[in-house]
């Protein structure tokens, strides 16, 4: 099954959203296996858009943006669409996080970006 | 068992077998919101967050609130810029802040009778959390949703001619500590439908 992956990376990676005017960074990449495991990228102002992309609808996940004052979430979305994603047009210094929040397994990755 | 009986069982079987495979094989109907014509409420505001990654022509306003703290936000409906998703995305009409998500435009419902999307505000803790909305798409033969609170009372939420629908959660059951668990939709004859869980508030 975990052979699978490398195919469905590969698919998800067709699936990152164009950027007109920015730039892209896959902060996640695999298999999620249990709640609650997350995932962080690196913090920026830069950062306005945050993709959970899965291989499949079903299964719930959360985005938010986390702040580098408080580590306040920001924007938070969850539900279990095939892509989560949240906007948060703030120009505060930021990093983006992505979570599962199931215990079933499925493959995905997680990919922030600028305007 | 009389051959008769064999055969108008066989028979019986085999209609339930290309009825069930006709369903499964169809796609969904075509979501009527995307197909009306274009209203001025319609217009996404030109800061929306997400508007790289949508077809801005396509996008229907189909349901809308206000927030606990006063903000107004739109429910809009698109396809992605290549038509292979459709989105549902909750945007802030002022500041443009976008959330929701997108399902492939072949199967928007993904075989549940509706599709839900919870926001909030702060966190991860719960005490900081404010600003709870969950926004969704309902199939056509789901009659009534309501959304599940976590000292089990329910709250109805509106359907939308376009059959969508939006909750803004009262900043006094926040204030108690309540918590929305799920969405349930309710079909013909009153029967649970479909029920979709949101997880809990804030992080863990």
């Amino acid at each position: 099954m975990r052979r699978a992956g490398v195919l469905v990376a590969t698919a998800l990676a067709l699936l990152i959203p164009p950027t007109a005017h920015g730039a892209a960074q896959e902060y996640a990449n695999w298999w999620w296996d249990w709640p609650d495991q997350g995932a962080g990228s690196s913090f920026s102002s830069g950062w306005r858009h945050n993709w959970f992309l899965k291989d499949s609808p079903g299964y719930l996940a959360t985005v938010t943006f986390i702040d580098n004052s408080g580590y306040d979430w920001h924007a938070t979305v969850r539900n279990s669409f095939k892509t989560t994603a949240t906007a948060w047009q703030s120009s505060a210094v930021k990093k983006a996080h992505c979570r599962s929040n199931t215990a079933y397994e499925f493959y995905g990755s997680c990919v922030v970006a600028t305007n | 068992m009389t051959r008769r009986t064999l055969a108008v069982l066989f028979v019986a079987l085999t209609v339930v077998a290309v009825v069930s495979a006709l369903g499964y094989a169809m796609p969904e109907r075509s979501l009527d919101a995307l197909e009306r014509p274009r209203e001025a409420s319609d217009r996404l505001p030109a800061n929306a967050g997400l508007l790289d990654y949508i077809d801005p022509g396509s996008a229907r306003e189909v349901a809308s609130f206000r927030l606990a703290s006063g903000r107004e936000h739109g429910v809009f409906l698109s396809r992605t810029k290549d038509g292979k998703q459709v989105c549902l995305f909750d945007t802030d009409l002022a500041t443009g802040h976008q959330g929701g998500g997108c399902n492939d435009a072949g199967s928007v419902f993904a075989g549940r009778k509706i599709q839900i999307s919870l926001g909030f505000e702060g966190g991860p803790s719960k005490a900081t959390v404010r600003d709870v909305r969950i926004i969704g798409l309902a199939a056509a033969d789901v009659e009534s949703v309501r959304v599940e609170l976590s000292d089990r009372t329910t709250r109805k939420v509106e359907l939308t001619v376009d059959r969508a629908f939006a909750w803004a959660m009262p900043q006094g059951d926040l204030d108690r500590g309540l918590e929305p668990r799920a969405v349930v939709a309710i079909g013909p004859r009153g029967k649970t439908i479909d029920r979709a869980d949101t997880g809990v508030l804030g992080g863990p």
